[in-house]
């Protein structure tokens, strides 16, 4: 960790190497746009379930879900305001996963960037496990195809990620190359899951556990192969892949001192 | 893969972000909200009219395939798990979970127009992929989530550049002798690894020299400057006509309008919203006058 002496007159952190704070106005009307999100998800499914037209139609109801759960997640990103490096990062580790992804999109199910998606979460947090995620579905549908499967998609590896961040909280952020793995394989047949949702709530009727359980079948082998792809890339890459991402948040972080404080160092 | 974004000079490609915004939101409240197949089919033609006002009726070619197949499944899976309907076409056998697999007409029709839907919802989301600059439009997010969108700026810009050292990596893993293509299943699956982890390595290391020139360039300091595009009357045009078409779609879907396919199909010509089409169908036509127009007359592209 690099330490940088301060003295008077400089740069306040939130001026400088770290970024601005969402201070004051700017991040209470973050936060209530947040909640604002959070009612009106509630809100939209209320509607729904109270047949409310058009919010009775699941198949607006449920995109209009997941475009909310999105700026919700956005938003807390957004909240935490993260600095020069963690910007950076995000931005590198979504190209990464969204090349794995257009590489291997030639084998149905087999998607290395949920790995990548669920270790970034853990080494890095969960916020910044979800704009990952998310990143990677918006960059490579760009190449593979956008449609009313992007925001599942999203939400899909989002979520992924932002799960990986809160087993890193449960491991007090040491690296355990086993539950990572177990995770990453759970979400092999939860994103599927998740996107069968999508489809089931637009386009099959009637609602029922028997369709929904019918849709999921016929799309189970693909997740099986989705979660037994994640296992194998976790078990092989998960080690040498977390040291090189806590190696960069190292080399990266910093802390300021305050006056006089570099004597004591 | 599929087609990406290429400049042309036609209206939609020269629209505000924030009016293509609005223009694909009212085509999928269109699509998603409207019942009868024949209303359905109005907004079919209509984005067909905008596919080739777009000139990317090339383009779309693999969505409209995609769509295709997707609908299939659709039209597939929807008579196997729905048989509700007063007209019985074959009388199936019994299965665990699903039940009794009758399959009935108004599943069937249930499903195609269904398919249908989902086709044209694909075909949208095509239209946009590649008519609409995605620069542009994460210029509009970026003035909610500035922070998220400029990692997505990020990584765009980073793509590229990744894919060619990749590539470039593979020559030297080629040139090594490594077997990549060959060999037995364990022997490429291992090349591979290397590859990734060195690919990991180069582009944290990248991501780490542009956190360093962004701080250099003072991220955060001070306000954020933006590139204003000015929203001009074609811009206003569309706006209000995508609009419209939506509130036409949210009225349908309220209104008596609303098509029944069970127990037995109604008449789609019966209603007590005809003009919903009609609207519709006037609306798409502006558009369409109004962009061809913009395309032929240099006067009137300098007016709008």
């Amino acid at each position: 960790m690099v330490t940088i002496r301060r003295n008077r007159g400089e740069l306040r952190p939130e001026q400088s190497l770290a970024g601005p704070v969402a201070g004051g106005a700017r991040a209470s009307a973050l936060r209530a746009l947040r909640y604002l999100s959070i009612f009106a998800m509630f809100f939209v499914i209320y509607l729904g379930v109270r047949d409310v037209v058009p919010f009775s139609r699941w198949s607006v109801n449920s995109l209009l879900l997941a475009l909310l759960l999105l700026l919700v997640l956005f938003l807390r990103y957004e909240e935490k305001d993260f600095g020069a490096r963690e910007v950076a990062v995000v931005g590198a580790l979504a190209a990464v996963g969204a090349a794995g992804r257009v590489i291997f999109a030639a084998v149905p199910g087999l998607q290395p960037a949920t790995f990548l998606v669920v270790l970034s979460g853990y080494v890095l947090g969960e916020e910044s496990g979800f704009l990952v995620g998310a990143l990677i579905a918006l960059l490579s549908n760009i190449f593979l195809g956008h449609g009313p499967w992007t925001p599942w998609q999203m939400v899909g590896w989002g979520l992924a990620g932002f799960s990986g961040g809160l087993l890193s909280r449960l491991f007090r952020g040491k690296v355990r190359a086993l539950p990572l793995a177990l995770l990453a394989c759970v979400w092999g047949f939860l994103f599927g899951w998740i996107m069968n949702l999508w489809f089931w709530l637009s386009f099959i009727y009637p609602l029922s556990w028997a369709s929904y359980v019918a849709t999921c079948a016929a799309s189970f082998w693909f997740d099986l192969l989705h979660a037994t792809g994640n296992l194998a890339f976790s078990l092989v890459l998960c080690r040498p892949m977390a040291e090189m991402l806590l190696r960069y948040r190292e080399r990266m972080e910093f802390r300021y001192l305050g006056d006089g404080e570099w004597l004591r160092t | 893969m599929l087609p990406v974004y290429r400049d042309k000079d036609t209206i939609i490609h020269a629209l505000h972000p924030l009016a293509a915004i609005l223009l694909l939101a009212s085509l999928l409240a269109a699509v998603l909200l409207l019942e009868n197949p024949l209303y359905l089919a109005v907004a079919g033609a209509g984005l067909a009219a905008l596919v080739f006002l777009a000139e990317v009726s090339r383009e779309v070619r693999p969505f409209l395939r995609l769509g295709l197949f997707l609908a299939f499944l659709v039209l597939i899976v929807n008579p196997l798990v729905n048989h509700r309907g007063d007209h019985v076409l074959v009388y199936g056998p019994r299965l665990p979970v699903l039940g009794r697999l009758d399959v009935t007409l108004e599943a069937l029709v249930y499903g195609a127009v269904s398919g249908f839907r989902l086709m044209l919802v694909v075909l949208a989301f095509g239209l946009a992929g590649t008519a609409l600059n995605p620069d542009h439009l994460l210029e509009v997010l970026s003035r909610i989530s500035f922070r998220s969108s400029l990692s997505a700026a990020l990584a765009v810009r980073l793509y590229p550049s990744l894919v060619l050292e990749a590539r470039e990596m593979r020559d030297v893993q080629a040139v090594r002798g490594e077997r990549l293509h060959g060999g037995g299943r364990w022997e490429r699956a291992r090349a591979q690894f290397p590859f990734w982890l060195a690919l990991f390595q180069g582009s944290l290391d990248r991501a780490a020299n542009i956190a360093e020139s962004m701080t250099a360039r003072g991220f955060g300091n001070g306000k954020v400057t933006r590139i204003r595009r000015a929203f001009r009357p074609r811009d206003a045009i569309f706006s209000f006509l995508a609009l419209g078409t939506m509130a036409v779609a949210v009225i349908s879907s309220i209104g008596k309008s609303d098509y029944r396919y069970f127990p037995a199909l109604s008449n789609p010509l019966r209603g007590t919203m005809i003009w919903v089409p009609a609207v519709m169908a006037g609306s798409f036509s502006i558009l369409v006058i109004v962009g061809r127009c913009w395309k032929r007359w240099p006067w009137w592209r300098s007016r709008i």
